[in-house]
């Protein structure tokens, strides 16, 4: 049997026993998979050294009915070798792959957030801005798990919030009357950028910015909602608050 | 079916980091089926090396005598301190006979989606030891992986003003290796990193 061959990013290596590896990763056709790497750790003939974080592979593997399947061959399709070398953007790329591991599941369609990582690597790949790529991430995460506003209305009413303040609840943006009592409302300008940054198209990446004020406005709320939404807080969010911040 | 001593070790074995259910059974008939004293050694072993072994508070290895030997001792050059992941790299690096100078072990690596962060590592002592030492030269020997390029860049920017010189371990073609069949990822490595001959 040749097996299946598909690009994919490596979302987590886990050692087991001597010399194997468990290698999740994100595959562009068959979704989020586990696999059992025999021997990556002490042979990279089969593996050419591409089994790694920040690597694009084009993997081949073998994938049984039940059971984990198993890695046969992996080679590097891309490097984000910048990334590698720049200690915010390794922070930011792992909570992406971290995030996109817990809000996907095995056997889901993974198209969208494949090409969303593509994306948003090329995009700190080339110097793009970090907490821009950070605030698309999320809200387009937020989104796929179904949880995210898509248009300019009340999520509860349905009232239109073109110019108008407005809460981000789970389940999308509240107005102000049906969001009383909890707290202060976003801006109108908060309001938009997270519509937009969730609806903005991937050739858009680049020229989206986020200003510092909006963001400090929409930052802890969009991280609340992300959590909500995946249901348990990522590991790596302390560490990237404290990389973004030196 | 299994008396409930047998069971106990065999949960106590399925404890240790690639051990089964199945591994877990051999090795526990396989120490019932020894003579007694091999099991009295192997319990001696456990209890001995969790009472004396500790981490050198120099270095941050485990050892019997607080400073190690390697710390302790005057022939080896204190002015090259080698930065290495874990004791397993420290002992690899020994075994090549090619430094005689300190160690530091960080006790792992950057890791993000573990919550490993530098304040869970022997980094923050780095600095001080380096500036007490007189280091000249330090040596990042972590993994040449995402995450120990990672490691190695920032205890590289933590350095910065120390006044020693930071190097990072050669990466590219293994010896006895052939060209033709290293990766591009590799090979173009070592090309970046080649040095005089």
């Amino acid at each position: 049997m040749p097996g299946e061959l598909d690009l994919a990013f490596v979302l987590r290596l886990v050692p087991y026993r001597d010399a194997d590896l468990v290698v999740t990763l994100l595959t562009q056709h068959h979704g989020l998979i586990s696999l059992m790497a025999r021997g990556a750790r002490k042979s990279q003939k089969r593996f050419s050294g591409a089994l790694d974080y920040l690597t694009l592979i084009r993997a081949t593997f073998k994938k049984p009915r039940s059971g984990m399947g198993t890695l046969t061959a992996a080679e590097s399709a891309r490097s984000y070798e910048k990334i590698r070398g720049d200690l915010a953007g390794y922070h930011l790329a792992m909570h992406f792959f971290e995030v996109t591991r817990l809000a996907t599941r095995e056997g889901d369609d993974a198209n969208e957030p494949f090409l969303l990582l593509g994306h948003l690597l090329t995009l700190l790949e080339r110097g793009g801005d970090r907490t821009s790529a950070l605030r698309i991430f999320h809200l387009k995460t937020i989104s796929h798990l179904g949880y995210a506003p898509s248009e300019l209305a009340c999520a509860s009413c349905g009232a239109g919030l073109h110019e108008s303040e407005a809460h981000l609840h789970e389940g999308g943006l509240i107005c102000p009357p049906c969001g009383a009592g909890s707290g202060a409302p976003l801006s109108k300008g908060a309001v938009n950028s997270i519509v937009r940054a969730t609806a903005l198209p991937y050739e858009n990446f680049s020229s989206f910015k986020l200003s510092m004020q909006v963001e400090r406005e929409i930052g802890p709320v969009v991280e609340a909602a992300l959590i909500r939404a995946l249901g348990a807080e990522p590991r790596s969010l302390e560490q990237l608050h404290e990389m973004l911040k030196a | 079916m299994l008396a409930r001593p047998i069971k106990n070790l065999i949960r106590e074995l399925r404890k240790l980091p690639g051990v089964g259910e199945k591994t877990a059974t051999r090795l526990a008939l396989h120490i019932l089926t020894a003579p007694p004293e091999r099991a009295e050694n192997l319990a001696h072993a456990l209890t001995e090396v969790k009472e004396r072994i500790v981490p050198c508070k120099e270095c941050h290895q485990l050892t019997e005598d607080s400073p190690c030997a390697i710390c302790a001792s005057p022939r080896r050059d204190r002015t090259l301190l080698c930065i290495v992941e874990d004791q397993v790299s420290l002992i690899s690096i020994e075994n090549s006979g090619n430094f005689n100078g300190l160690y530091h072990v960080l006790g792992g690596r950057l890791s993000p989606m573990d919550g490993v962060g530098p304040s869970s590592l022997n980094i923050p002592d780095i600095k001080d030891r380096v500036r007490n030492l007189g280091v000249r030269e330090v040596i990042l020997a972590t993994n040449p992986n995402v995450d120990g390029e990672a490691t190695a860049l920032y205890i590289k920017r933590l350095l910065e003003g120390t006044g020693a010189a930071v190097t990072r371990i050669a990466r590219g073609v293994p010896m006895g290796g052939d060209l033709e069949y290293a990766d591009s990822l590799t090979l173009g490595r070592a090309i970046d990193g080649r040095g005089t001959f």
